[in-house]
């Protein structure tokens, strides 16, 4: 079956204006990335890699601007093309913009750049900061997921496990689509997506989901939000229960991507710059999103952190069906953990094909060089 | 630039004064850099790299340890002598009359103006107000060239590192990040200096630059036997430029020796890690299993991660109390709990077969229960004793040293 095309950028061309002069950086890139793939960006220094990956987060600098091309993203136009007629009445050429960019940032498309401890804040524990996004921007889910705990109907979740058992797992799939919310479908798929676990623990989990209680006045703080959160003492539990469950919520996937849950409670500096490497991309995935783009994230790791976290993305890029976009001048790297290579040369994709044939067969003199280059051990 | 330092040491203090909380950053690190020669540093991050390379171009104080410049060789030998009898007071005299850290403010400047810095983070050490252009020129003006000179230099960086003219002109934020790289190895080597440190030179630039850059580095060290220290993550471009490599973890030096001896016969288990990763051989199943920093490592430092480490290595009942937690935990034990007490731990809810048959099965991956001496039934509990650790020294391999507790010579009988 032909993979979905998640992003498709025609003709894209950016130009910064400088104080003298104004430079083109991007002159007409065409790009694209299917579902479930990772794509290996190399370039040489000032080839507009960078760039490229800030334009499609809608986070060029000031000075830079879009002057050509589309950018779609799962299936919306990022860019319009808008003609307006000037005081002359001549048909002058308009770029915008979409304000849907705003949306997807974050949600459906995200980036993690290189320097992670600088983004993090020290003060605060790597768990919170990894469900910090959903507690300011979608509180509600932290609240359903609790709730969905507290109504599930645990006759539902012992003939789930029992559909396990007999290892039926197409009845368990229909079974777990027909019987439960989204939310303690999240939470079930969680479990049963972990690979560190044995089936016997992960029947113990899901069977346990029903049996999480709440106290009676846990209970009523929660379905009395609205009064609860004017009340202090009351507004305090209820603060308290989300948090809770935002460190249930990222527990769960530092789980699955197989890391240590202990890491939960501690601060930035108790990690080596890897891990908090692992803990920005924790962050960038409990959002859902679809497509991740990584400047260099490994240019400063030592070589076994780089190793772990190139095998770290291929692992979670299964787990959590992400298309990756890798800029790196590691080729060595890029050549383990890349579907496709896409070579830029001074704004413009001058080669794009499966790696191998890229890295081994290619016919274009600039990518032969760059691949020359490379020192090997 | 020849360079001798012993015994450096230095601690940061973490989290603020008021926290009172210190983190060895490095630890008794000594270090010879010949005239000519080309040293790599690699370890993993927050090792101590940058710390000791700074502290060898003297930007920042050691808290203690002496650095000896361009001294004669009868200071070194004695001072070597009297640090193999420990003898302290003569160690004293050498480094008040010789050590580059004694020196009046006017002599340490003579000795700085001969070494070139090339930062990790090049943006953040440069005056963002400055264009690329007066960056490279400020330490020309501070050594007193005169402008045709700084003219004429420059021209010459402008060839050597390749570096456009369109960008002369430019503030370095408006810079990719290869290019600012490349700004800040010209200006480290502007003024032609006979030592250079350079901290991750080529992190950020592509294949063919990261070639340009270290054949000028070569260029340069035989044409002026300029002596440089390298840190990078890349044991590929280590091999390429230095003739001699030291491998840190920890802020301590785990092993140092001919950079081609050391990679092809590695015998730290850490630089034997570090190699194969490098030439993509290793196999992770578990990816991240890493024991977070917080507490002083005793022993060996590496003892932790070691995949092959044994009794001595520096195991503290913490750390075995940790694991016990950890292998026992998700049983979920009905009476199951654990005590530090008295030095020895107390485990309550398991009897001892259970607890030999857990030691057994994880023993090869949880290496901290080689530490485990002896388990004596006591009343309702078990009592564990553990095993001393001792501290590791360094053994010479080869051409090469490695601190390692696998070389000391009684350690055969523990087997
Ligand atoms: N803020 C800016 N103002 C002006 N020019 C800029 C700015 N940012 C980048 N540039 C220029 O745009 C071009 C492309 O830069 P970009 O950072 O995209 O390159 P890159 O391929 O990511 O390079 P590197 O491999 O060094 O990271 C370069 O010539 C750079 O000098
Ligand atoms: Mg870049």
């Amino acid at each position: 079956m032909e993979k979905k095309e998640l992003l498709t950028v025609k003709g894209l061309e950016v130009v910064f204006e400088s104080r003298f002069n104004q430079i083109d950086v991007l002159k007409g890139v065409d790009f694209s990335l299917k579902e479930n793939e990772t794509v290996g960006l190399v370039g040489v220094n000032g080839s507009g890699k960078s760039t490229f990956a800030l334009s499609l987060m809608g986070l060029l600098p000031r000075n830079a601007k879009i002057v050509n091309g589309s950018i779609n993203i799962n299936g919306s136009d990022m860019i319009i093309n808008e003609f307006e007629k000037d005081s002359y009445n001549r048909k002058r050429h308009r770029i915008l913009v979409n304000e849907g960019i705003e949306k997807l940032r974050g949600r459906f498309i995200t980036m993690v750049t290189q320097e992670a401890a600088s983004y993090l804040d020290p003060l605060l524990t790597v768990g919170y900061q990894i469900f910090e996004s959903v507690l300011f921007h979608n509180k509600e889910r932290l609240i359903k997921r609790i709730d969905s705990r507290e109504k599930v109907d645990k006759g539902a979740l012992l003939n789930y496990v029992k559909l396990l058992n007999s290892k039926d797992y197409k009845i368990a799939d229909k079974f777990l689509d027909g019987n439960f919310d989204e939310y303690i479908r999240e939470q079930i798929l969680n479990i049963t997506r972990r690979d560190d676990l044995t089936d016997e623990d992960k029947k113990n989990l899901i069977l346990a989901l029903g049996r999480a209680k709440l106290s009676s006045v846990q209970r009523f703080v929660l379905s009395h939000k609205g009064v609860a959160s004017r009340i202090p003492g009351l507004r305090y539990i209820l603060n308290q229960l989300i948090l809770e469950e935002g460190y249930q919520l990222a527990g769960e996937i530092l789980g699955l991507m197989g890391l240590d849950p202990t890491i939960l409670h501690m601060f930035p500096n108790q990690l080596s710059g890897g891990m908090l490497q692992a803990v920005l991309i924790a962050s960038a995935i409990v959002n859902n999103p679809r497509i991740i783009i990584m400047d260099e994230p490994a240019s400063s790791l030592d070589p076994i952190a780089q190793y772990k976290l190139f095998n770290l993305l291929s692992k979670i890029k299964a787990t959590f069906n992400l298309s990756l976009i890798l800029v790196a001048h590691d080729i060595s790297l890029l050549t383990r953990f890349a579907d496709r290579i896409a070579v830029i040369e001074d704004g413009a994709i001058v080669e794009v094909g499966d790696t191998s044939s890229v890295i081994n067969n290619s016919s274009n003199e600039y990518t032969k060089r760059l691949i020359k280059s490379v020192i090997n051990i | 630039m020849r360079i001798a330092a012993y015994n450096l040491k230095k601690t940061y203090e973490s989290g603020g004064a008021a926290f009172g909380h210190k983190v060895r950053s490095i630890n008794d690190i000594s270090l010879k850099i010949r005239e000519g020669q080309i040293v790599s540093l690699v370890g993993e991050n927050g090792s101590g790299k940058t710390t000791l390379g700074l502290i060898l171009s003297l930007l920042l104080r050691p808290d203690s340890g002496q650095i000896f410049f361009d001294v004669p060789d009868w200071v070194i030998n004695r001072y070597e002598i009297a640090l193999l009898k420990k003898d302290l007071d003569s160690m004293r005299e050498l480094g008040k009359d010789y050590s580059a850290l004694n020196k009046s403010k006017l002599g340490l400047m003579d000795i700085r103006k001969k070494i070139g810095v090339l930062f990790q983070d090049v943006a953040s050490s440069v005056d963002p107000r400055q264009t690329v252009y007066d960056i490279i020129k400020e330490p020309m003006v501070v050594s007193k060239y005169t402008d045709e000179q700084i003219h004429n230099r420059m021209n010459e960086l402008k060839n050597d590192v390749g570096i456009d003219d369109d960008i002369l002109h430019r503030y370095p934020h408006e810079l990719s990040d290869g290019q600012k790289q490349k700004i800040g190895i010209a200006r480290a080597l502007a003024t032609n200096p006979i030592f250079l440190f350079l901290d991750e030179p080529t992190s950020n630039l592509d294949p063919i630059n990261q070639r340009i850059i270290l054949d000028i580095l070569k260029k340069i060290n035989s044409k002026t036997r300029a002596s440089m220290l390298i840190t990078t993550h890349n044991i590929a471009l280590a091999n390429y430029i230095a003739g001699d490599i030291m491998v840190m973890f920890k802020g301590e030096t785990e092993e140092k020796g001919p950079t081609k001896e050391v990679i092809n016969n590695p015998q730290h288990p850490y630089t034997k890690e570090l190699t194969s990763v490098a030439a993509r051989k290793a196999n992770y199943d578990i990816l991240y299993y890493e024991r977070p920093y917080n507490s002083d490592v005793k022993g060996c430092v590496y003892h932790r991660m070691c995949p092959v480490s044994f009794e001595i290595c520096g195991w503290t009942i913490d750390e075995v109390y940790l694991d016990l937690k950890k292998s026992f935990g998700p049983l979920d034990l009905p009476n199951f709990k654990l005590k530090i007490e008295k030095g020895k731990i107390l485990l309550y809810g398991v009897n001892k077969d259970q607890l030999v048959k857990m030691i057994n099965l994880y023993k090869n991956k949880i290496r901290s229960f080689y530490a485990i001496k002896d388990i004596k039934q006591e009343d309702e509990h078990l009592s564990i004793e553990l095993f001393d650790y001792k501290e590791v020294q360094m053994h010479k391999v080869g051409n090469a040293e490695v601190k390692c507790h696998l070389f000391e010579e009684d350690v055969s009988t523990l087997f």
